[in-house]
């Protein structure tokens, strides 16, 4: 027994000075490892890290070409290599000139014209003119370029005929480049939201030559030709992406070209890999549209990296469709209990945690159209309330209310808030809810079924800052996918009329109307709260702003120093 | 041995064909398809698409047309990056995978074989417990769960190596670790007993009665024996390597082949899915084929017929 005191206290001693050789011996064999694995490893080309943003991305870009992109990380790379018409304000989200000087309507609304700058070029020296534009549309819009985003060109005159294979007459297509620099589209109705559209990467310039010499190899490095602030450099598909500055770019605001030197996208599909790489300095920046902060991470690295952690707002609203047409929820007073009976203040400080704001109306603020919260439109939580709208409509304290499905796709965070909901439905009305979940494209086919579940979730994001975008193109009873199932004639009288209408203040009206009877009077869905992106940003990283639209404005970030 | 061959090959290419069946079937039977998003397309739109890339046609069609297009080397184009042909995309991504399989399978067989011997050699004494104990830590880890220790420990605590990514020779070390330790144990395990059961044999007795080193003894004359076990494992260690890369793949953001199997599967990017399984499907047929011709190498008895 005493022997083994002893060898115990002999352990505990020698600890401190056998540890690091301990750990020098496994470093030596680690390295003799690695030497044998020298044999095969690749050339790396040292890069200077004090001139290099690295940024994660989840998945593989799926493409550089901007008639087809569709998804957010292609977007993404997409933005910072070809210049669109217009652009926003990162603030406010109005719509600024890029491309284009200025822009002008006729009287109708149905003709815009915009003039372009003369001093942008593709990576070949070539102009970038309005004959570029006229090829990307009719391009685009042909039906054997199949591009999955064709239809935001459908407000073009003839558009949509050419698209379905009705008409093959492209000279009846709204566009036409008046002169080198001058581009004119008509609209097939008025259209006050046109400019923010047209800096749509459906809209943007293509490179006729590169597309028609190359076919789809036209968006490999050695094909390409943009005319961003940066250029392609390197794109090993699924593995990293690599841009570098365009010397010959030139700022529409600051008259410069980008700051960064080179941008090194990287695929990371795990991000609790991307948060440890974040934490040892390999990658400057993770969060955001950059690979999500694992969520059970969010609470830790809020307090260890305060100057670091920051949650920004984004265009997004998370809601529950309802299923209108389902017992029992095809009955107002049932969804509108079901609504104020959810308190959305603790969902998003107990639950979600990152920054979310509480949601009674669709459209998220700052949007063009949407509302301010501060006018309450929309049903906020009372539960009083609740229990009596209940009660009218035949369920009191929920008697005989048929349990009902609510289901979410597959995702931790989902179930979390749908237990959540779950709990603040019985506690308050004292009905029971279901939760089911499914696999993200088994679930969109579920939810657009007539038997689709009678609750169910979805968060929407703004392609381009318009109401239109949100009201008419998600809930319109006949010109939307309207998973919802929901019909009311005023509700789409109104976004058509606040579609083709070129009076702001109208336009504002009417999309606020539509807020009330969609959220309010007919509680068609229960929105819970407008999203929040979560960033962690290495210091070094000067100027950075989150950008909740349209890919990140990297052209005026900064990098200083070392990570 | 060609008659062999020639049987094998024959299966094989069955066998294929009837997992590309399988395979097609099963993708056009789960719900939801390669092109549906939150906002669903217009349905012109959706028919464009569905033309560009065939799928309009009739099913019985479309196998057929792919059938005789892989025949030809075409495996198609990835749906979710419209200018990889799949064919390319295995081109880039298998050699990783292979290059991390084999290092996994080289830290298996470095590691597992000699402690195997050691622990049979020394059997029922300190360096057997210590093995047995090593090989039930290897087999009991997932490498789901010792990847992200050996990065919290090797990369984050200690910084001696990169995180994540396959580029420098540093940062092969931690996958290779978490992929090959596992290997290293289940090979470990079954060198020991076998070796231990040869060694009980006549031939044994007469090597050492006739005056042989007991290194010679156990390298020479038992080892060569106990490892026909051992080869007999190395197919499935070669099924373990493809699922296991999918994991560490994933952990350690190497753009191999199994990493991006999932993202396609819940993409519903049929070809790239088809044309992956295809591969496994024929890699597994080749490992077996070449485990068995490497039995007969080891034990004169099997003969290939």
């Amino acid at each position: 027994m005493g022997n083994f005191v002893a060898l115990f206290l002999i352990i505990i001693i020698t600890i401190p000075v056998e540890v690091p050789m301990l750990l020098a011996a496994v470093r030596r064999t680690l390295c003799l490892l690695g030497g044998l694995l020298l044999l095969s490893a690749p050339v790396v080309i040292a890069q200077d890290i004090t001139k290099t943003l690295r940024l994660p991305q989840m998945s593989a870009i799926p493409t550089l070409d901007p008639g087809l992109a569709q998804d957010s990380s292609s977007i993404e790379v997409i933005e910072q290599l070809f210049l669109g018409l217009t652009d926003y304000d990162p603030k406010t989200y109005e719509v600024i000139p890029e491309l284009a000087t200025k822009w002008s309507a006729s009287a109708d609304s149905r003709t815009y014209t915009f003039e372009m700058r003369k001093d942008v070029f593709w990576s070949d020296g070539v102009p970038v003119t309005a004959h570029d534009i006229e090829y990307a549309i009719r391009r685009n819009i042909n039906p054997e370029t199949a591009s999955p985003y064709a239809y935001v060109l459908y407000i073009l005159e003839g558009a949509e005929a050419i698209n379905k294979g009705e008409s093959k007459d492209f000279n009846s297509l709204g566009v036409r480049a008046v002169d080198d620099y001058t581009v004119e589209f008509r609209l097939t109705q008025p259209a006050g939201f046109f400019p923010a559209m047209a800096g749509l990467w459906t809209y943007r310039p293509l490179p006729r030559r590169s597309i028609e010499a190359f076919g789809t190899a036209w968006t490999e490095p050695e094909h390409i030709l943009t005319n961003g602030s940066y250029r392609l450099a390197t794109w090993e598909k699924g593995n990293q992406l690599i841009l570098k500055r365009n010397p010959d770019y030139k700022d529409s605001v600051t008259q410069q070209p980008a700051q960064i030197e080179e941008v090194n996208y990287y695929i990371i599909p795990e991000s609790s890999t991307g948060l440890a790489m974040f934490e040892n300095g390999e990658l400057d920046i993770i969060g955001g549209t950059f690979l999500s902060i694992p969520v059970a991470e969010i609470d830790r690295v809020r307090k260890e990296y305060a100057d670091r952690y920051s949650a920004q707002p984004d265009l997004c609203t998370y809601y529950l469709g309802v299923n209108n047409e389902r017992e029992p929820t095809n009955n107002p007073l049932v969804r509108k209990a079901l609504s104020a009976a959810i308190d959305r203040k603790t969902l998003v400080e107990r639950i979600t945690k990152g920054g979310e704001e509480p949601a009674t109306t669709f459209t998220r603020p700052p949007i063009f159209g949407s509302v301010d919260p501060k006018e309450g439109i929309g049903i906020g939580y009372d539960p009083e309330q609740a229990r009596r709208w209940l009660a009218e409509a035949g369920y009191p304290d929920g008697e005989g209310f048929p349990t009902i499905t609510y289901m979410h796709n597959t995702s931790e965070n989902h179930a979390k808030i749908a237990q959540a909901v779950q709990a603040m439905l019985r506690r308050n009305l004292g009905v029971n809810i279901r939760i089911e979940n499914q696999e993200w494209k088994v679930y969109l086919k579920s939810t657009t079924q007539p038997d689709a579940p009678h609750l169910f979730r979805f968060g929407w994001c703004a392609d381009y800052p318009d109401a239109n975008n949100w009201l008419m193109e998600v809930f319109h009873p006949t010109k939307s996918t309207n998973r919802i199932r929901w019909q009311n004639s005023e509700y789409a009288q109104l976004t058509e009329k606040a579609m083709g209408s070129t009076d702001p203040s109208e336009r504002i009206q009417l999309y606020r109307r539509a807020e009330q009877i969609l959220n309010e009077e007919e509680a068609a869905i229960i929105p819970l709260y407008f999203y929040a992106s979560k960033y962690l940003v290495n210091p070094r990283l000067k100027d950075w702003y989150h950008m909740a639209l349209g890919g990140q404005q990297i052209r005026y970030w900064r990098l200083m120093g070392r990570p | 041995m060609l008659n062999f061959l020639v049987r094998r090959l024959g299966s094989g290419a069955l066998s294929l064909l009837v997992i590309a069946a399988l395979v097609f079937l099963l993708l056009k039977a789960l719900p939801g398809g390669p092109f549906d998003t939150e906002k669903s397309l217009p349905p012109e739109i959706m028919r464009n698409i569905e033309a560009y890339y065939g799928l309009d046609r009739p099913l019985w069609e479309q196998f057929v047309r792919y059938v005789g297009n892989a025949l030809q080397g075409d495996l198609g184009v990835s749906y979710s990056q419209r200018d990889l042909p799949v064919i390319d995309l295995i081109a880039q991504r298998l050699p990783i995978s292979l290059e991390l399989g084999l290092y996994a399978i080289l830290l298996g067989l470095l590691i597992g074989l000699p402690l195997g011997v050691l622990a049979a050699a020394y059997h029922n004494r300190l360096p057997d417990y210590v093995a047995t104990l090593l090989a039930i830590l290897g087999t009991s880890i997932p490498n789901l769960a010792l990847a992200p220790m050996l990065i919290l420990f090797f990369g984050l605590f200690l910084k001696w190596l990169p995180i994540a990514r396959w580029t420098t020779w540093d940062s092969k070390v931690l996958p290779t670790l978490a992929l090959g330790l596992g290997i290293a144990a289940v090979i470990s395990r079954l060198t020991r007993s076998s070796m231990l059961q040869v060694i009980q044999e006549d031939f044994i007795r007469t090597a050492r009665a006739k005056g042989l080193s007991e290194v010679s003894v156990l390298g020479q004359h038992a080892l060569r024996n106990a490892l026909l076990p051992v080869l007999t494992i190395m197919g499935p260690i070669l099924a373990y390597l493809l699922t296991g890369t999918l994991v560490v793949e994933e952990i350690f953001a190497i753009p191999g082949l199994g990493s991006y199997f999932i993202t396609s599967i819940s993409n519903r990017d049929y070809p790239v899915v088809m044309g992956i399984y295809l591969l496994y499907g024929f890699l597994i047929i080749l490992m077996n084929t070449l485990v068995d011709i490497l039995y007969a190498w080891a034990d004169p008895r099997i003969r290939l017929e």
